[in-house]
């Protein structure tokens, strides 16, 4: 699959999961890398992009064992940002099925 | 262990421009990502694998910023002083010695010099591959003209993609690295079998692309199975064609097994993300360049090679650059055909002069 692609699904995977609950990084990794082949390389430049875009906010919880976690939570423009893409995911979609079902230009 | 991988990351991310607190950002997640894989019970190695080796995630990690630029010293004086140092050496050579040509190669220095002192600047790991199309060319030319080896001193620029690859080396895994390689190894093994005349078994050694190619695929039973065919049918062909020496027409078809499975099992890609067009005109170049090589033009087939980078140039970079990209190709070919085909390498070498002319013209 072309990277530039699969990174931009990627992004919006990672929209949708924390806004069903905030995660930290590693939790994110293991939670999408059951469904899709990523990496950690992939994710948390992702991760760093949205929360440099105002999409999420971090907090840090420190933890009884190891180095505190630095969790993600979504924003409400990273909210307004994920229902955007599901729509636009959605008509891209439609339009992808319609191709591949062979009714090109059935509405 | 932690801090020997850590510090290592950012060594190298201090040599791209990027905010401190970015930096720090990406510290502290591949702490925490260490951390975590430690926890789960894996050991540094494993956890290092996981996470990748830092020379070869840089890249990744670094997408959207600048190299920070370090001067070499004295580098700006070295590119204006060039083109006079050139000119006294090109004229102490041909009214000293009577070395017109291949006196002229001096001029080479000029866009040499600008190459090392821009791609000094941020050590780009590509720069050995710059430089190369012009080393390439001048050893191609002396081999050429002193010991009349046009055929096969062509080999010499495969030099400029095999740097290429090599050069990438580091964001690649070993497998990829030995799969880019392998067409380039299998070209120069043909051509040295050629010269002691085994062409027409020579050119089994292509095999060897699709027989490391192969090895990408996760189902080794597959390539077990591919692997055993495609030996048999090499030997196989060999027996034939050496047994009855008439029979090197048939012998191919000891391949069909193979064939056959690789029809069956062909969804494995070797071709990784090279876009369908690139592939074609890779192919359309080579044929050419054979085309007119056993036509008997080896001293001007390996233009077609030319048409890969070209053609890349063309679909890859921005449209103000385009031409500056393509100037020392066009050169290459104009100072090579009037060389060569009018004889007149004291005037051809001027083509050179189209490179530093068109980024001025475009840069004004």
């Amino acid at each position: 699959m072309n990277s530039q692609f699969k990174r931009g699904v990627i992004e919006m995977c990672v929209l949708k999961m924390i806004s069903r609950k905030d995660m930290y990084g590693f939790e994110v990794i293991e939670t999408i890398s059951k469904e899709i082949d990523v990496n950690e390389n992939t994710v948390y430049p992702i991760l760093r992009r949205l929360t440099q875009q105002k999409l999420f906010e971090t907090y840090t919880e420190s933890m009884s064992i190891g180095a505190p976690r630095k969790y993600y939570t979504i924003t409400d423009l990273g909210n307004e940002k994920m229902r955007e893409y599901e729509k636009e995911w959605v008509t891209f979609l439609d339009g992808v099925y319609r191709i591949l079902g062979g009714k090109m230009n059935e509405k | 262990m932690k801090s020997s991988y850590l510090d290592e990351l950012r060594s190298l991310l201090d040599g791209y421009v990027m905010d401190e607190a970015d930096k720090f950002d990406i510290i502290s997640d591949y702490d925490e990502m260490y951390e975590s894989w430690i926890n789960k019970g894996f050991d540094h190695e494993e956890t290092v694998k996981k996470l990748g080796n830092p020379r070869s995630i840089i890249k990744e990690l670094t997408e959207g910023y600048k190299r920070v630029e370090k001067p070499l010293p004295g580098s700006e004086k070295a590119i204006a002083l060039m083109p006079f140092i050139t000119l006294i050496a090109f004229f102490i050579l041909g009214f000293g010695y009577d070395l017109w040509h291949p006196g002229w190669m001096v001029f080479l220095l000029i866009p040499i010099t600008a190459i090392i002192v821009e791609m000094g600047k941020t050590r780009d790991a590509h720069l050995t591959t710059a430089i190369s199309p012009f080393f390439s060319t001048v050893l191609f030319l002396f081999l050429g003209f002193y010991y009349n080896l046009w055929h096969p001193a062509w080999v010499v620029f495969l030099i400029i993609p095999i740097l290429g690859v090599w050069n990438s080396r580091t964001s690649m895994n070993t497998l990829t690295l030995i799969t880019s390689l392998s067409p380039f190894v299998a070209t120069i093994s043909f051509v040295i079998l050629g010269l002691y005349g085994y062409w027409i078994e020579g050119w089994l050694v292509f095999l060897l692309i699709p027989m490391i190619g192969i090895l990408h695929n996760t189902n080794k039973k597959e390539v077990i199975i591919w692997e055993s065919l495609c030996i048999f049918g090499i030997a196989g062909y060999l027996y034939m064609g050496h047994v009855n020496p008439g029979d090197w027409q048939f012998a191919w078809t000891t391949f069909i097994p193979v064939i056959i499975y690789s029809l069956l099992i062909s969804d494995w890609n070797i071709n990784g993300d090279v876009p369908y067009t690139y592939r074609v005109v890779s192919v359309i170049s080579i044929l050419l360049f054979l085309l007119f090589g056993f036509l008997g033009f080896w001293e001007i087939s390996w233009y077609a090679l030319l048409i890969i980078p070209m053609f890349a140039i063309i679909k890859e970079a921005p449209k103000k650059e385009r031409i500056i990209a393509l100037s020392p190709f066009i050169a290459v070919i104009i100072f090579f055909t009037i060389g060569y085909y009018f004889d007149a390498w004291h005037l051809s070498w001027m083509a050179f002069l189209i490179i530093p002319m068109t980024a001025i013209i475009k840069n004004a």
